[in-house]
């Protein structure tokens, strides 16, 4: 009976609030009219219920309340305009005149500017492209155009070290702090001034982006470079913090700490303290460098990602995203070998993954080419979504990690919520996956579940060898951690300033080893650490120290 | 494998059911498009409009959970006035507002909850003692507001929104599932359950 039943029900409650007859809609479900007619009943007398109704006078008090925070926070909001010299009408002709100057002098030598301007940060040419960029400056005298441009600029390093990532090749310090003058520049024309809120909201989204890839982008950076990194993190998460007015001026973030490793720690919030946020019992500081983001509206009972550092006290966020499970819901993971690379496109598991400017490529040690391992972490593209099943055949690749090479090349392990089924499909993430028909017979899990399934390529089917099923993290209380391991003893592991233990239970995918990179699924105990259930290994060459 | 199987006559009646809606549906829509879109740019008219249709829901919503009528009165002051401050990030994608203000409300209650530590929920179908009355005979009788308010109490917390968020806020499946993250189909199990157990607890108190 089960679902179907459920949805009988349902289809009765519709035609109940509809108008029409409780008899008329039970006879045409003669078997299971016994068991309907109370719960419809019930449901009808629910909808026929008077409502509760408020006090006028403290509903009037309330609407004032509610009017006199709508206009402070108006005011708020009103910014004061600045004077700008590039904005009067008499300088304009003649700095234009300038640089027309300047500009026919550049063009004389565009044979090498032009070969120079496809350069990436390891040719001898990258610093002309640099150069030029800077005179295309000249003849700007709009400052919010300038500063557009300086964040395009800031964004063409940013596919630069991508760039370099994807062919395995170290990030050096030039193009990192070619990337952090530029960023720091656009953002002191932006906050010395009243700047048009598109130019301020996408300065904030592209240096979370840029935040966001150079933290998992760590272990490329070259070993003599490592104090540049530091210093464009701090950079970026501190113009987040000013263009979001979270604090003024941005607190300082110690360089050497963020140099020192980053890991990632996913769970439930259970409690909101002024200094600290209890996430699956875990106690994370928090400050005015930490960045929530999300719905903020009430926190607690949401799945947060925390993106932490040591600190003196104990874990410290320097970034928490708040995930609805919606959001969750629509990940699907695919693990396995790439096929093909083709562009802005790879193939995997039987599935094509589109690329995008937002796709983080988190390589390790590797390039991404065919043959190596990889995990891809995908949606379905929100045009190809239909009644919420993905009706597409490509996917937008939101993160893909390339693994440590181990098991059979012919693997191929999706991951994500389980959502039904389709036409002898299950929905997984909103995608439709296929089993081979020599597949075994496969016990449907209940809906909502997080489910693993392992197997064989066969097209597009799967020929199963394993599924598996947890709960999702918000019920069961589980946590994610991901970053670089470190070894205390036989048992007991650490991921930044978190630590898990390994039991015979466990299942640990790849080589764990002191220095290696891991993603680790376990439960909280009372002392705050985790019992590991699961240990993916993803590079064991990292280059962070632990 | 079981698939889900749809009344064909049903799926008619449903298709013809919602092409009639859906032009008065869109208009609503559109208008309730335009009323945030003031809202956002703190017009007070909008604001008015936004503060008069859901001071009384959220206060009815928060009565039927907390039994005391400042609670409630705070509640829905407190929950529109964060629904104030976060409404420039909300964007208008064809999902009613209700859906985002009442996600908003149930987190606000949530840590209330947690706050106040109160006893743990009623699992499932634990403690809910079956009844020699008939089914039918309770069912039919009209729930009093002080009635459902004591039954809801012994639901389990996704239980008991959706019986509100459904059957006394008037939300459809969609919308509750927004409400709580999770899939339509969840919610149907939930819808499913819940009135399951309230109609044992209400006949429970029929018996007591």
């Amino acid at each position: 009976m089960g679902r179907d039943f459920q949805t009988i029900l349902n289809e009765c409650l519709k035609e109940l609030e509809a108008g029409q007859p409780l008899d008329a809609i039970l006879a045409r479900y003669p078997e299971e009219a016994d068991e309907l007619r109370p719960l419809l009943l019930t449901g009808q007398n629910l909808k026929a219920m008077p409502i509760a109704r408020p006090r006028s006078h403290i509903q009037q008090a309330g609407w004032q309340r509610f009017l006199g925070e709508a206009n402070a926070l108006r005011r708020a909001r009103e910014r004061r305009p600045v004077f700008s010299l590039w904005a009067q009408p008499l300088w304009r002709p003649l700095a234009a005149a300038a640089s027309l100057l300047l500009v026919l002098f550049l063009l004389g030598s565009s044979a090498t500017v032009y070969a120079a301007s496809r350069s990436l940060p390891d040719s001898p040419l990258y610093p002309l492209k640099l150069a030029t960029e800077e005179a295309r400056l000249w003849i700007v005298f709009d400052e919010d155009d300038r500063a557009g441009i300086l964040l395009d600029q800031s964004e063409t390093r940013m596919t630069e070290i991508r760039k370099l990532v994807q062919q395995g090749k170290p990030v050096e310090g030039n193009v990192l702090s070619a990337m952090r003058g530029r960023m720091t520049r656009a953002t002191d024309i932006i906050n010395k001034r009243d700047a048009p809120q598109d130019l301020v909201a996408r300065a904030n989204e592209l240096s979370a982006r840029q935040e966001d890839i150079l933290i998992v982008i760590g272990g490329n950076v070259a070993a003599g470079d490592r104090d540049e990194y530091g210093k464009v993190l701090v950079v970026l998460h501190e113009v987040r913090i000013e263009l979001q007015g979270l604090s003024e001026p941005a607190p300082r973030l110690d360089p050497e700490a963020l140099v020192q490793g980053i890991s990632s720690f996913t769970g439930l919030v259970e409690q909101r303290e002024d200094d600290a946020w209890i996430i699956s019992g875990t106690k994370i500081l928090v400050d005015e460098a930490t960045i929530v983001e999300g719905d903020t509206g009430e926190v607690v009972g949401q799945v947060a990602q925390v993106t932490i550092i040591s600190g003196p006290g104990g874990p410290q966020a320097i970034g928490i995203s708040l995930r609805g499970s919606e959001e969750l819901a629509r990940t699907l993971t695919t693990s396995g070998v790439i096929d093909k690379v083709d562009g802005s496109k790879i193939q995997l598991g039987g599935r094509t993954f589109k690329l995008d400017a937002s796709t983080v490529i988190d390589a390790g040690s590797f390039a991404m080419e065919p043959g190596v391992h990889a995990r891809v972490e995908s949606e379905c593209a929100k045009e190809a979504l239909v009644e919420n099943v993905c009706r597409g055949s490509e996917l937008v690749a939101k993160r893909i990690v390339l693994l440590a090479s181990e098991g059979p090349p012919e693997t191929v392990t999706v991951e994500g919520v389980f959502q039904g089924q389709d036409d002898g499909s299950w929905i997984i993430a909103g995608i439709p996956i296929e089993f081979a028909p020599e597949s075994p017979a496969l016990v449907t899990p209940p809906l909502d579940t997080l489910v693993k399934v392992s197997g064989s390529q066969e097209g597009q089917a799967i020929v199963v060898t394993t599924a598996e099923s947890i709960r999702p993290p918000e019920e069961l209380g589980l946590v994610k951690l991901e970053g670089v391991v470190n070894q205390l003893d036989d048992n007991q592991w650490q991921i930044g300033p978190a630590l898990f233990r390994t039991t015979a239970a466990t299942r640990i995918g790849g080589q764990l080893i002191p220095g290696a990179r891991a993603v680790v699924w376990g439960l909280p105990n009372e002392d705050g650490s985790l019992d590991a259930i699961q240990v993916d290994v993803l590079d064991t060459r990292s280059l962070i120290a632990p | 494998m079981s698939v889900q199987t749809l009344s064909l006559l049903a799926w008619e009646r449903s298709i013809r059911t919602r092409a009639q809606e859906r032009t008065g549906q869109s208009a609503q829509v559109r208008r309730e498009e335009e009323l945030i879109r003031r809202a956002q740019e703190f017009d007070q008219e909008a604001l008015g409009w936004l503060y008069q249709l859901f001071y009384p829901k959220l206060y009815n919503y928060a009565y039927l959970q907390l039994g005391d009528i400042q609670q409630a009165e705070d509640l829905a002051s407190e929950v529109l006035l964060r629904v104030l401050e976060s409404l420039r990030g909300y964007r208008f994608r064809g999902v009613p507002l209700a859906a985002w203000v009442f996600r908003i409300a149930r987190n606000y209650l949530i840590d209330l909850n947690r706050r106040r530590q109160r006893r743990p929920q009623v699992g499932l179908y634990e403690g809910i003692p079956d009844t020699q009355d008939s089914p039918q005979t309770v069912a039919e009788r009209s729930i009093t507001h002080d009635e459902l308010r004591l039954a809801l109490t012994r639901l389990t917390e996704e239980q008991r929104q959706v019986i509100i968020l459904k059957f006394v806020e008037g939300m459809d499946n969609a919308n509750v599932a927004r409400v709580l993250g999770r899939s339509q189909g969840a919610v149907k199990s939930l819808q499913h359950r819940a009135l399951v157990s309230l109609r044992k607890i209400i006949s429970s108190q029929e018996v007591e």
